[in-house]
């Protein structure tokens, strides 16, 4: 106990509570607070300016946005169906990605990297060229799917109709709403020290009861931090929602936000847009608590000294465990990608009876735009800072909300959360506006430095989230042991804690870098053409403003992707090396 | 410890002294002010190496050499402030216009910066910026609605004078214009009743157009049936309505149409034609996907919709055509439509970044080396012709022509559309028809 006390002593004041520590804290607060805050602050503001449209002429304060905006009856239905389309995914998707998070980490199966790999794969795919497959696959009168069994003799309609609250499930199912979730709970389940399976196993607990009643249990802190990740996202979910429930005029909370803003008049309604998404604010205020409740109620400390990550044998049910990964992955990454590739070889995609079918017209359009190279250019710039110095930087956030005893670590948190307060398709005006206003700032504007801060921070609600659940699993014995041999801080973190936390940096900076190569919504104001991103250059091709280039706009998504998954495949040869080893993984 | 809680409640309380500071700031600044559009004089024109510096026009009113010489010296005495500017910065959706543009930009030795594409994006920096008193464009192009929305903020106004703006004769010389007269849209032809002017700008294209474009599968619509619509009104029988599928004019950016459909079929119709269609499930609200998408795989047999969405389909070599209106389907006249935005007008901002390059690019644009370029570079084939008479057209589509003929000719086609006051009212009142008809058809507008 006097050793504990001495080496405690012997830590660096940043976490012992003195000035400096405080002091460094403040700052953070300070600057985070600033960045992520005043533009959701600048965007409440403007929900008290009345006038028809906020960036015409001088403000008229009042509160009248926050009352007509509820008048719409649209919007409790919206709303319903909002969070009907969230549990149910929430409802499917989780049993299924924890069942697969914990075969990937727990069991012993074979190509488990290559199996969690491909569910990387899948995050990366855009939601947009997702749906496009799926509508192009099961439309119920000229879908590939229901064309093909209608040939059939004894089928006269297509039974799969992809424009329904079913299809619009199955399609979010399909892009991240079960990749998402296995991409983070892997790295956790993963980190469970074998011991406590061990101890129930011995006390005569069954392997499935093991699981259910202690390795799920123990896992409830990552588990309950992705269903509240999920949750502040519930009003960002767009495209899919968008497209395919459109045609059976089934809305919900985004799409009226977004037809509040897209108006065929021209001018959009930002007063009752921002009131409405001001929702999202409600559910942080539930969000903050509740999971600081969760993670204060018990110990979830998993990674200790004696760490030994143990693999259990699947038996007979091996091979139809890992085929039925293949099928689902398959679903999930090669039916959307051969339908990218192949149409973006086709004169107008999905459509076998034009004429010339083929062309490669597309591909010569697209890598003869002179606005490509610059494209490829910023995005692999944006991507790699925001790769790289992302994950550093929440680790850092998170290891001060999560390690420290310093005070002001709930203000941290609550930045953090509620950065996330107002969807992207809002907060890219408070960025804009805040880059405008700001003297120290401002002069950033129409350079790519203003990107490059967007992207950094970008996605910081998931990243440090993800870091706060590792390290509360991390034991402390490690580090104390560390500081006990009389390493430094410097030493200690890079020689212990950053090994164990190595895929979750990994995992956390390909998050980061996918995001800042396909984001569009956060910087589509400040980008400029000398600083257009791949991303954006997709947008407009796919979105008819620049003619009709939906073909291009697909081949976009796909080089995008491509960078992706190669930028991935190098992170997880790296990661898998420094990270935890699995020495009895098969 | 004390100390620390001291230290961090000191250091919250200056930052949130700071953060309040900046929240309250005044969110219309003062405007930074801007160079004037003065040309700064120089000497003598300097050409780019391997450009070909446009020429002092032909003049066609005969000029007096005296007039000529001044405009001379004022032409090159412009190229050289632009070229000192070095950049213009355009704002807008040129699409396939863009080789034209960036060939203006090689031939003066001017940069062209490109701002965003999108509408709303495009707009709500414009408005962003000039709100806090940074004008950053020179010139843009967008459709009607935003430039509607840029009008409402004061963008346009400096250029209710145009001759200030124009100084080329080419560009002036008013007997090169097909009508016989200059469509400008100056900000008073363009005000509504509430004061707020709408689409102004310089127009240099028109279109000749029906009501809405009727399209057709000519391997499953027999000529029958073809013979047997003669008016928009027939497109009301229920064997028609069943085949046929018709995008929502009123949700999608369809300007132009919309406010066709309103003047000349009216209200009464309007109501009937989207109800029925409504009814048969035909009718459809998102984006032109799945209407080419049906169209291509066999799902309708005819289609009342934009004439992209037609093109698309007609490009992609599939068995599709335009039923092209002949007097059966005038209606009261094809129409000379030179009222929208879009690609057939750009916009002038007040207070441009690089004026010199503004007003270089603006006087080029209308002459003829200008709309010769924007015409025969342009990288497919497009539906407005050149205002202008003295230009190769480029590839026009048939059906533009065709309908120019069906009209007897382009000469024939008399004095066009003239848009203003009662335009802008138009595009009011359908809209506001419009958003009714889509509440009483249960449609999310």
């Amino acid at each position: 106990m006097a050793q504990l006390t001495q080496v405690r002593a012997r830590l660096p004041a940043v976490f012992r509570g003195s000035g400096t520590g405080s002091f460094i804290m403040a700052m953070t607060i300070l600057i985070l607070g600033f960045y992520l805050i005043y533009p959701v602050v600048i965007i409440l503001i403007m929900s008290f300016n009345t006038v028809e449209d906020v960036l015409i002429g001088a403000p008229v304060w009042g509160f009248d946005n926050w009352v007509t905006a509820w008048d719409n009856p649209l919007v409790f239905e919206a709303l319903f169906n909002s969070f009907l389309i969230w549990f149910l995914v929430a409802g499917i998707s989780f049993p299924v990605a924890i069942s697969i998070s914990l075969i990937l980490a727990r069991t012993r199966i074979p190509f488990s990297n290559s199996l969690e790999f491909g569910f990387w794969i899948a995050y990366m795919f855009p939601q947009l060229s997702t749906t496009i497959g799926w509508i192009l696959l099961a439309d119920p009168d000229v879908g590939m799917l229901n064309t093909a069994l209608k040939a059939l003799p004894f089928i006269d309609e297509g039974p799969f109709n992809v424009f329904s609250i079913p299809g619009i499930i199955w399609v979010k199912l399909m892009g991240d709403g079960i990749a998402f979730k296995v991409m983070l709970l892997t790295p956790a389940f993963r980190n469970m020290d074998a011991a406590l399976e061990e101890a129930a196993r011995v006390s005569g607990a069954s392997k499935i009861g093991t699981m259910l009643r202690v390795t799920v249990p123990v896992m409830v802190s990552p588990i309950v931090l992705i269903l509240a990740l999920q949750l502040v996202r519930i009003f960002s979910g767009f495209e899919t929602e968008y497209l395919l429930g459109r045609p059976f005029q089934f809305f919900v909370y985004s799409t009226l936000i977004y037809n509040l803003i897209s108006t065929p008049t021209g001018f959009p309604n930002y007063g009752d847009a921002i009131v409405l998404a001001s929702v999202t604010l409600a559910i942080i205020a539930f969000i903050i608590p509740f999971q600081r409740w969760i993670i204060s109620r018990r110990h979830y400390t998993t990674v200790v000294g004696s760490f030994r990550p143990g693999l259990i044998d699947l038996g007979p049910w091996k091979v139809p465990i890992v085929t039925g990964l293949i099928v689902l992955l398959a679903f999930m990454t090669i039916v959307p990608a051969i339908i990218l590739m192949v149409g973006s070889f086709m004169t107008l995609s999905g459509i076998f009876a034009a004429k010339p079918l083929w062309t490669t017209a597309h591909w010569e359009f697209v890598f003869t735009d002179t606005r490509f190279l610059t494209a490829t250019q910023t995005t692999l710039i944006l991507a790699f800072v925001s790769g790289i110095g992302s994950p550093l930087i929440f680790s850092l956030i998170a290891y001060m909300i999560v390690r420290t005893r310093l005070g002001g670590r709930w203000i941290l948190d609550i930045i953090i959360w509620g950065s996330a307060g107002i969807p992207g398709i809002i907060s890219g005006l408070g960025l804009l506006i805040m880059f405008l206003d700001t003297p120290g700032l401002s002069f950033l504007y129409g350079t790519i430095w203003a990107l490059i801060i967007v992207v950094l921070i970008q996605g910081n609600t998931t990243g440090t989230n993800v870091f706060k659940g590792v390290l509360v699993q991390l034991g402390k014995d490690m580090e104390e042991a560390a500081r006990v041999g009389g390493a430094g801080w410097t030493r200690t973190y890079f020689r212990i804690v950053l090994p164990v936390i190595m895929p979750t940096m990994l995992l956390i900076g390909t998050l980061n870098f996918v995001t800042a190569a396909s984001t569009t919504a956060s910087i589509i104001l400040l980008a400029s053409r000398d600083t257009i991103t791949l991303s954006i250059l997709g947008l407009e091709w796919g979105s008819g403003d620049q003619g009709s280039r939906r073909e291009a706009a697909a081949i976009v998504s796909l080089i995008i992707m491509m960078l992706t998954v190669g930028v991935a495949l190098v992170a997880r040869a790296f990661g898998l090396k420094l990270g935890v080893s699995h020495r009895d993984r098969a | 410890m004390k100390a620390a809680r001291w230290t961090l409640i000191t250091a919250l309380l200056l930052g949130l002294a700071a953060f309040a500071v900046a929240c309250g700031a005044d969110p219309t600044p003062t405007p930074v002010p801007t160079a004037t559009p003065t040309p700064v004089p120089a000497p003598t024109a300097t050409p780019v190496p391997g450009a070909t510096a446009m020429p002092a026009p032909e003049p066609t009113a005969t000029p007096t050499p005296d007039a000529m010489a001044a405009f001379k010296e004022e032409w090159d005495a412009l190229i050289a402030a632009a070229q000192q500017e070095g950049e213009l910065v355009f704002i807008g959706a040129w699409g396939d216009y863009r080789p034209a543009i960036l060939h203006f930009g090689e031939m003066y030795g001017i940069n062209i910066v490109e701002g965003p594409a999108s509408g709303r994006q495009s707009a709500e920096r414009l408005l962003a910026e000039r709100q806090r008193g940074v004008y950053a464009a020179d010139s843009y192009n967008r459709g009607g609605g935003t430039f509607r929305r840029l009008g409402d903020a004061g963008t346009w106004e400096a250029y209710a004078d145009i001759e200030e703006l124009l100084i080329h004769p080419d560009a002036l010389d008013v007997s090169k214009q097909r009508f016989g007269q200059f469509f400008w849209a100056l900000p008073e032809d363009y005000t509504d009743a509430d004061g707020k002017s709408g689409m102004t700008g310089l127009r240099w294209q028109f279109q000749v157009t029906e009501v809405s474009p009727i399209a057709y599968n000519t391997t499953t619509v027999s000529q029958e049936t073809l013979d047997s619509i003669q008016s928009y009104r027939d497109l009301l029988r229920p064997e028609i309505v069943e085949r046929t599928v018709m995008d929502n004019f009123f949700i999608a950016a369809s300007t132009g149409r919309r406010v066709r459909m309103w003047r000349i079929m009216g209200p009464e119709f309007l109501e009937q034609l989207l109800t029925a269609y409504s009814a048969a499930g035909n009718l459809l609200q998102e984006g032109d996907r799945r209407l080419v998408d049906g169209m291509a795989q066999g799902k309708w047999d005819m289609s009342i919709s934009s004439s992209g969405s037609v093109d698309d389909v007609i490009d992609a070599g599939l068995p599709w055509a335009y039923l092209v209106p002949d007097e059966r389907l005038l209606e009261g006249g094809l129409l000379p439509d030179i009222a929208g935005g879009g690609a057939r007008m750009v916009g002038v901002p007040t207070n441009p970044a690089n004026p010199n390059a503004a007003k270089l690019f603006h006087n080029w644009l209308l002459t003829q080396e200008g709309q010769t370029a924007i015409h025969t570079m342009y990288d497919g084939d497009f539906s407005n012709p050149s205002l202008r008479n003295d230009v190769p057209q480029g590839q026009i589509r048939d059906r533009v022509w065709d309908n120019i003929g069906m009209s007897g000719g382009i000469e024939e086609i008399g004095q066009p559309l003239a848009p203003g006051v009662e335009y802008q009212q138009d595009l009011d009142d359908s809209l506001q028809f419009g958003h009714d008809l889509m509440e009483k058809l249960g449609i999310t507008f």
